[in-house]
């Protein structure tokens, strides 16, 4: 298990424009208020994003066309057994950006500014995303390996349920992610998934 | 002696090689520049097989070759040695048999205000590398595979002023014709013309038959020799190889149509090779450079539009100017600019072809306002800059991270002024405005006023700037102190379009300074002046629209018969007037106000509109409605995104919430009254957050219980609120079965209420299958809430 403490974020102002549908038909019309608003809500989410990652890489045990055995963890459904076909061992990772940003999210949200409160959620996805990136790269770096892209519960039918057991074996804890009974990471702004490595 | 290259352009065709990048072995390593140290004899091959093909110029493979794109292959330790190589290689596969373009590509970053790099940053990463090139014996620079206008501006001037070769400016369009950055052929030549390249034209982009278009376009719009480098057709992947399909033939065929189009420069580019070369030389060698003829025209232009002086008079709006005007004074003061935005805005909407920006005053450090100013005015307007400073930091700052060709307002008759303004004129290729006063301040006649403007063209040329680049004012002097003056100015006008075929400008607004109702002055000079062959207008847009100002001159010159047009339109304007102006005004600001979701002014305007009397119900449904109903379709159409929808809907939210306290409850006319909750264990409700809010923007009083609701909360709240519907939201497959848990608990209990459902993994297929209704977003929801409402409506009545 590594704990990744400080992963650095830099969020990019096109993919938090695509993530708001600034592409969803044609490329919309940017105002100069919404752009001042989005370039303020970055500037603000850089104070709460606190990225942090934590991981580990398991052997492979043994795998069949629906499941892959990993020690104290099975990986059950198709897509993910396909999409991990080549791996010799498999890197188990979350990350999160914490719980600040979404304090404020919730806040914002209570004094009715929705605009804000939007914009600054949807950063928040990009900025975990990014941060899944970027624990991805670390990884793949370290092992000297070649890797698969990267594939997170709830893709394809590799169910949810899963989420659990695999924030207990990566030991998410210790970043302080954990998740609710409907397998909702908690802090939301946060990204379990699976790498495999050959 | 060998003729140079500029000299054989006027006689003769010249084609330049094919690909180089294309044409290397893909095996050795992601920076092609690198093989010039690393493999100099597979470069020196390529450049062989060119000359032998029978190439007049072969390009070096220094195309990546700047600071900023070797860093990316960790090689800018290398840069001199790169470069050096890579003119070294070439000359020796050229001989005596072609000449050395150095190859200059782009950087691959983007200049502020669309990236982080500023003027000064790219101009060094230029001015380093065409150095060494020049100095490694190059015979020709060329730029090219150019995206955005302003690099390539940058790029030139760099190599203008730098070395004594030869600059070819190449540039790369899209599909619509235009730049990366939205710049057409006609926008391209305004900018660069006047810093004056040797050659201009295009490389790569999409094709030979793509480029005939825009060097068609090219041809018409400049008269500088021009060049073409069609890539070989868009590459395809065939079995997973890029194959790019025009063969030599097809190329050739089009080379020579380029060059029946007048273009002196044939190459090709990426995807072709020698063959394509040798085909190219056997289809234009034989051909002699056509002469094209191209009227020369005013243009300034931003980096997206240009504006023509053709139609004239042009207004330059003049209203972003901190004199006489106290908020924008503060504003500009604290760095906000807000206000600037919304002149820009409305001077643009009533018919500013340019705009002029002036920030000076008080407590406001120039130079470094006027550049934050324009960098907020680009995003906001595409209409070309006039830059009004006497300042040359501030003049030259501003020139510095303006796109387009601006015009720098202004130089005149003194000696300091000319000195200084004109060179920075030069060097950003602007257009200039010369006033026609000197050290003995304003002449009282026309003809001395006609003896400064010829000064101040003399010496404009003189340093290299074109008549058409040039503007001379012969200066508004206000009416109430100087009458006479108002005709000596424009028979100054007419002197010096006569004399001198410049252009003219006037600060018409100065005419009525000190008298009232000056908008009614204003708009009468401006149609005398027009009438005296005035080009152009600094002066406020909406004094140019005043309702029949310009009939009211045709009436006196005779040109009315009987005054026909005159009258009808005054009448017009008399039946407007005696309607309540005010209370149109503030519809049409209430209503904008929504629109562009303006928070700061919708309570303001709110109480405006209920002091001038109107029900709230009436600012509701014929004001407020109306308005979201536009936003909404906006987004519909994707004219809008996410967020100019959610603020548009809080913005209408205040003024609701404004309103309904005006409102006895019992008037509230209320669509329906829904419940809303994100599902019980779903932790997620932004989407539900931006229902509820559309939702009540649109009349439904909505009772929203936030995020992990529990079934039977909801099913009680919906029993003691007798609710008319329910809007559930759920963002997974783990909870979107506590949906059809409550549509099941709803049926056990005979409860008969129709049910909303929405969320990132909700279908309409699942909808259906659990009894609900699904909506793909909130402006979705707000319709099939109706839908739901009026069928329970129509259901209960009879």
């Amino acid at each position: 298990m590594k704990v990744i403490e400080n992963i650095p974020i830099e969020i990019e102002k096109e993919e938090v424009l695509k993530s708001l549908g600034y592409y969803r038909k044609k490329k919309s019309v940017l105002s100069s208020s919404i752009d001042a608003l989005i370039e303020e809500e970055m500037k603000k989410a850089k104070g709460l994003i606190r990225g942090k990652g934590i991981y580990v890489i398991l052997p492979v045990e043994s795998k069949s066309k629906d499941k892959i055995a990993l020690k104290n963890i099975t990986l059950k459904g198709k897509t993910i057994a396909k999409a991990m076909a080549k791996a010799e061992e498999i890197a188990l990772f979350v990350d999160t950006i914490g719980p600040a940003l979404e304090a404020e999210v919730n806040r914002l949200y209570q004094k009715d500014e929705y605009t804000k409160a939007t914009i600054l959620d949807t950063i928040g996805s990009v900025a975990a995303d990014e941060g899944a990136e970027y624990l991805n790269s670390i990884i793949v770096e370290k092992a000297r390996k070649k890797s698969t892209p990267r594939f997170s519960p709830g893709y394809g039918n590799w169910d949810l349920s899963i989420q659990k057991k695999l924030l207990k074996v990566t030991q998410a804890s210790n970043i302080g992610v954990t998740c609710n009974e409907a397998f909702f990471m908690i802090p939301r702004k946060s990204v379990s998934a699976a790498i495999g490595l050959y | 002696m060998k003729k140079s290259f500029l000299e054989r352009l006027k006689d003769e065709i010249l084609v330049f090689d094919g690909a180089m990048g294309t044409e290397l072995p893909p095996n050795l390593g992601r920076c092609p520049e690198g093989l010039n140290l690393t493999h100099p004899e597979v470069v020196a091959k390529v450049h062989s097989s060119y000359v032998d093909a029978g190439a007049d110029v072969i390009t070096t493979n220094t195309f990546g070759g700047n600071r900023l794109k070797l860093k990316e292959s960790g090689l800018e330790d290398k840069l001199e040695e790169i470069n050096t190589r890579g003119i070294e290689i070439a000359k020796e596969a050229a001989g005596d048999k072609a000449l050395v373009a150095a190859s200059v590509g782009p950087t691959g970053k983007l200049l502020e205000p669309l990236g982080e790099f500023t003027f000064d940053q790219f101009y060094d990463v230029y001015r380093e590398q065409i150095r060494i090139l020049a100095q490694a014996g190059a015979d020709i620079i060329i730029l090219e595979t150019m995206l955005d206008i302003q690099e390539v501006k940058i790029a030139l001037l760099a190599a203008k002023e730098n070395c004594d070769l030869p600059v070819i400016s190449s540039l790369t369009f899209t599909k619509e014709g235009r730049m990366v950055t939205g710049s057409d052929p006609l926008i391209a030549a305004t900018i660069l013309e006047p810093l004056k390249p040797d050659l201009l034209g295009a490389n790569c982009s999409l094709g030979p038959e793509g480029l005939i278009k825009v060097m068609r376009k090219f041809a018409s719009a400049t008269d500088l020799p021009l060049i073409v480098e069609p890539n070989a057709g868009l590459p395809r992947m065939v079995q997973g190889k890029t194959v790019y399909p025009a063969s030599p033939d097809y190329m050739a065929r089009y080379a020579s149509e380029f060059v029946n189009l007048g273009i002196n420069v044939v190459g090709s580019c990426c995807g072709s090779g020698p063959e394509h070369t040798k085909a190219i030389i056997s289809k234009v060698k034989d051909k002699r450079p056509k002469k094209r003829k191209v009227k020369s025209m005013t243009y300034l232009a931003s980096r997206t539009k240009i504006a023509s002086f053709a139609k004239r008079p042009v207004i330059i709006g003049e209203r972003i100017n901190p004199t006489g005007k106290k908020a924008l004074q503060e504003e500009l003061r604290n760095d906000r600019f807000s206000l600037v935005r919304e002149e820009a805005k409305k001077q643009a909407e009533e018919g500013a072809k340019v705009l002029d920006m002036n920030v000076g005053g008080e407590g406001i450090d120039e130079a470094r306002t006027l550049k934050k100013a324009i960098l907020v005015i680009e995003k906001t307007t595409d209409l070309s800059l006039s830059i009004d400073s006497p300042n040359p930091e501030a003049i030259e700052k501003a020139l510095k991270v303006i796109g387009g060709k601006a015009l720098i307002n202004s130089a005149n008759g003194k000696e300091e002024s000319l000195k200084v303004i004109l060179p920075l004129a030069k060097r950003f290729g602007a257009a200039i405005i010369g006033l026609t006063l000197d050290e003995e301040g304003i002449p009282k006649t026309a003809e001395k006023r006609l003896q400064i403007a010829k000064k101040i063209v003399d010496r404009a040329v003189k340093v290299g700037i074109s008549k058409e680049n040039i503007f001379i004012d012969t200066l508004t002097l206000t009416v109430a102190s100087q009458q006479e003056q108002a005709l000596e100015s424009l028979k100054a006008l007419k002197l010096v379009k006569r004399e001198l075929g410049v252009k003219t400008i006037l600060g018409v607004s100065n005419i009525s300074f000190g008298l009232p109702n000056r908008p009614l002055l204003n708009a009468t000079f401006y149609h005398l002046a027009k009438s005296y062959g005035l080009d152009a207008a600094l002066m406020n847009p909406r004094d140019v629209k005043l309702k029949g100002s310009s009939l009211a001159l045709k009436v006196l010159k005779g040109e009315d018969k009987g005054a026909k047009e005159y009258i009808k339109v005054q009448k017009g304007i008399i039946e407007e007037e005696i309607r309540p102006k005010e209370e149109a005004d503030i519809r049409i600001q209430l209503k904008e106000a929504i629109i562009e979701g303006n928070k700061e002014d919708i309570l303001r305007l709110t109480e405006e509109a209920l002091k001038k009397e109107l029900k709230p119900l009436k600012i509701m449904d014929e004001i407020l409605t109306p308005a979201i109903t536009l936003v909404g379709e906006r987004y519909d159409e994707g004219i809008y995104f996410l967020p100019q929808l959610i603020s548009s809907a809080e913005v209408m939210k205040l003024a609701c919430e404004r309103l309904s306290k005006e409102m006895k409850r019992e008037t509230i006319s209320t669509q329906g009254r829904i419940v809303m909750a994100t599902v019980e264990g779903d932790i997620h409700d932004i989407g539900k957050n931006i229902v509820s809010l559309l939702l009540s923007n649109h009349g439904f009083e909505v009772i929203d219980l936030g995020k992990d609701v529990k079934k039977e909360k909801i099913i009680q709240e919906v029993l003691s609120q007798k609710a008319d519907l329910i809007g559930l939201s759920a963002l997974m497959t783990t909870t979107m079965g506590r949906m059809k848990e409550i549509g099941d608990e709803l049926k056990r209990r005979r409860i008969d209420i129709p049910t909303l459902v929405g969320g990132a993994v909700v279908t309409s297929q699942y909808a259906k299958k659990i009894g609900a209704t699904y909506a793909e977003d909130a402006i979705e929801a707000v319709k099939k809430a109706k839908e739901l409402i009026r069928a329970r409506v129509s259901k209960k009545n009879r």
